[in-house]
């Protein structure tokens, strides 16, 4: 991405960049410091993505067009290094992680699983968590808070029990909003017809629409093995991953009433007997250690959203305040906007089912959102052109 | 909507063992003077019912559909062996958006219009691990469509059986425990106390989940990674070789001693059980018109008696 001078800096305004960008530096390394507990490797896919991001969102929102000529995070780098070896500077990082989903998917298990310890009961025949309750630890150093809620009806019939359950979470978070959402639902269980549409209409209608665009998808039991094709072989496991994955996003998208939505899916296994790599994690068919790649999807959504507060800071005066949304665009949401090069298509009414008045109100209120904010987007190719 | 009656090829691709045993289980029938056989296979939407048809036939006979929405209508395979017909109908998954599909009901009823059903097989999976209230609806709406006697001659089926139980429970006791959840339900949404439905099994052995349920409970293990014995049969966990099992408990369920339900037109168009009040109505109607008789009466006696307050 070529970079060009625009008009010279004044002295204040150039101070000003240099804080900027001296913060996003520090909350750089500060991922890279997170990567590198988690053991992974800073050329993974997410961790590069989260990277790029960061510094095209600078570029974007920030006015340091002209000075920051380069995408190279090789000082950040080093010095996240250097800071980790040391061993002596704390991590100044928290989360707070959400759980929702269905009775029995697994909410509670892969919450032990997380800390390594059986910190909540599970039942397998009647819901385990009876309450809406949190739990506090660290992983790795890294300090963690996880909301565990009460398992969801599916059932269609089953709704106002379901908002019940909802208000009640709802009431627990709001003085500790939560970072990311985590939506859980199994692997090996399909739910066809969009079965899960009601319940996920239940969480749109009580949290809002804006709760799916800082949401991750969890897949639980993911050491299944796939269905036997129709030939009577068996399929490949990534798949029959894609093809679950797909129903589900779908679904939300459905719910959300938002069709550019594209959630990132994470799989996860916590039957005891699970096969284990040498270090003891957890390891799935396809190779993956399940722990770090989830903790990594949850904390930089937490990193993207501390870097558009800095940025925002900065422009506060010149942009007008978004009263509506109170959290950054996270990871999700900025992929697709970022390779949107047309103003959101109006969709017709069939699409959306019977959901009327909610999704006029989020195609009115994300697109004054976009057009203001995104008015600056350099023009993209749209992928399919390319 | 029949089918054509074909030879039962697949039964000589099971294994020698399994195959002596079901001999032997239709050689029973046959004793009972049985020579025909219907077996209707219902439940929820992916569960296993058309891997399960399959399965029992040792071929793949209906369609499995592991993404998309099965298909629409039921579809009845009809396979001869030695003078012995074996109908198995497949039917649609009874859930749809969450809800019963009431629509698929209907269409099961039409199609069963003038058959009979010897057993029915209610199939949900033993790797689920909850019941929950759309269970119920969807038994309180197969007993509201064909009756409370369909019961007597069913069998809970329990597909996903080679699991690894998860909370560090035994495989007998985690069975044992799923049944009871999900025959628990079935009895809530049927309406039937346990006592009722004694079913006398030949053996006393059925299986090792629960013997003093009213339902008996077969389990089923369809994918090609089933473990297998010996004698190349598939088997699961406990050890036990689950088709000459289920075809066992069948067999059993289909000489209960119990009726057989014939679904005839008037269970197709409309249930019976409205019959019991009728013959009050003319009463209460003879009852209403003195009433209002007599009401009217009052009323011309009071017109008549007064007027000063007007």
């Amino acid at each position: 991405m070529r970079s060009q001078q625009l008009d010279d800096p004044t002295n204040g305004e150039s101070k000003e960049h240099d804080e900027t960008h001296e913060k996003l530096k520090m909350i750089r390394v500060k991922f890279l410091r997170l990567v590198h507990r988690l053991g992974l490797a800073p050329n993974e896919t997410v961790v590069a993505q989260v990277l790029y991001r960061l510094g095209i969102v600078e570029q974007l929102r920030g006015r340091n067009r002209g000075r920051i000529g380069t995408l190279s995070f090789d000082p950040a780098s080093a010095m996240a290094g250097q800071l980790e070896a040391d061993g002596q500077e704390p991590l100044d990082f928290s989360c707070t992680i959400m759980v929702l989903g269905k009775t029995g998917v697994g909410k509670s298990a892969t919450i032990n699983s997380i800390f390594d310890e059986a910190k909540l009961p599970t039942n397998a025949f009647q819901s385990g968590t009876k309450m809406v309750q949190d739990v506090v630890g660290t992983v790795q150093g890294i300090k963690l808070r996880v909301i565990d809620t009460p398992g969801l009806l599916p059932s269609g019939s089953d709704q106002r029990q379901n908002e019940k359950i909802l208000h009640s979470v709802k009431n627990f978070i709001k003085k500790t909003p939560p970072d990311i959402l985590l939506y859980f639902d199994r692997l090996d269980m399909q739910s066809k017809d969009f079965g899960d549409l009601p319940l996920l209409r239940t969480i749109t209608k009580i949290f809002g629409p804006s709760i799916w665009q800082n949401a991750i998808v969890v897949l639980s039991h993911a050491a299944s093995a796939p269905p036997d094709s129709p030939q009577g072989t068996v399929s490949s496991y990534d798949m029959f991953v894609t093809q679950r994955s797909h129903v589900v996003q779908q679904t939300i998208r459905q719910a959300a009433g938002d069709m550019w939505l594209v959630n990132p899916v994470s799989l996860v296994e916590n039957h005891p007997a699970c096969r284990r790599n040498r270090a003891g994690y957890r390891v799935l068919p396809n190779g993956q250690v399940w722990k770090p790649q989830l903790l990594l999807l949850s904390f930089a959504s937490k990193i993207l959203a501390e870097a558009n507060t800095v940025l925002k800071v900065q422009d506060s005066p010149a942009k007008k305040q978004f009263a509506t949304r109170s959290r950054a665009p996270p990871l999700p949401y900025l992929l697709s906007s970022l390779l949107r090069s047309r103003p959101q298509v109006k969709l017709p009414e069939e699409q959306f089912g019977d959901e009327d008045g909610l999704d006029d109100d989020l195609d009115e209120s994300s697109d004054s959102e976009d057009e203001s904010e995104y008015d600056d987007l350099p023009p993209f190719k749209s992928l399919s052109k390319a | 909507m029949g089918s054509i009656l074909r030879d039962w090829q697949g039964f000589h691709q099971f294994p020698a063992a399994t195959q002596s045993k079901l001999v032997e289980l239709f050689a029973k029938l046959k004793e009972e003077g049985v020579n025909k056989m219907t077996i209707l296979v219902m439940g929820k939407g992916g569960v296993g019912k058309s891997s399960t048809v399959n399965s029992l036939l040792g071929e793949r006979a209906v369609n499995v559909s592991s993404f998309q929405s099965e298909g629409f209508r039921p579809v009845m395979v009809s396979r001869d062996r030695a003078g012995f017909t074996l109908n198995i109908i497949d039917t649609p998954g009874l859930v749809e958006g969450g809800y019963v599909n009431y629509q698929a009901l209907e269409l099961i009823k039409r199609f069963l219009l003038n058959k009979t059903i010897t057993v029915l097989l209610y199939v949900d999976r033993l790797d689920a691990y909850r019941v929950d209230d759309l269970d119920k609806q969807i038994i309180s709406a197969i007993t509201d469509t064909f009756g409370k006697e369909i019961w007597n001659k069913s069998l809970l089926v329990l597909t996903h059986a080679q699991l690894c139980p998860p909370d560090d429970l035994s495989y007998d006791v985690f069975c044992a425990r799923r049944s009871e959840a999900v025959l628990k339900t079935m009895r809530m949404g049927a309406q039937i106390r346990k006592r009722d439905f004694e079913v006398v099994h030949n053996d006393v052995k059925c299986t090792s989940i629960s013997m003093d349920s009213a339902i008996p409970v077969g389990l089923v293990e369809n994918s090609g990674r089933c473990n297998k014995n010996e004698n190349d049969e598939k088997i699961l966990p406990n050890g036990d070789a689950w088709i000459p099992s289920m075809v066992k408990e069948i067999v059993g369920v289909a000489t209960n001693g119990k009726k057989s339900l014939l679904v005839d037109e008037k269970l197709v168009n409309g249930s019976e059980s409205n019959d019991r009040g009728k013959i009050f109505i003319p009463l209460i109607l003879g009852v209403q018109w003195l009433l209002v008789k007599w009401i009217q009466r009052e009323i011309k006696k009071d017109i008549v008696k007064g007027g000063k307050y007007f």
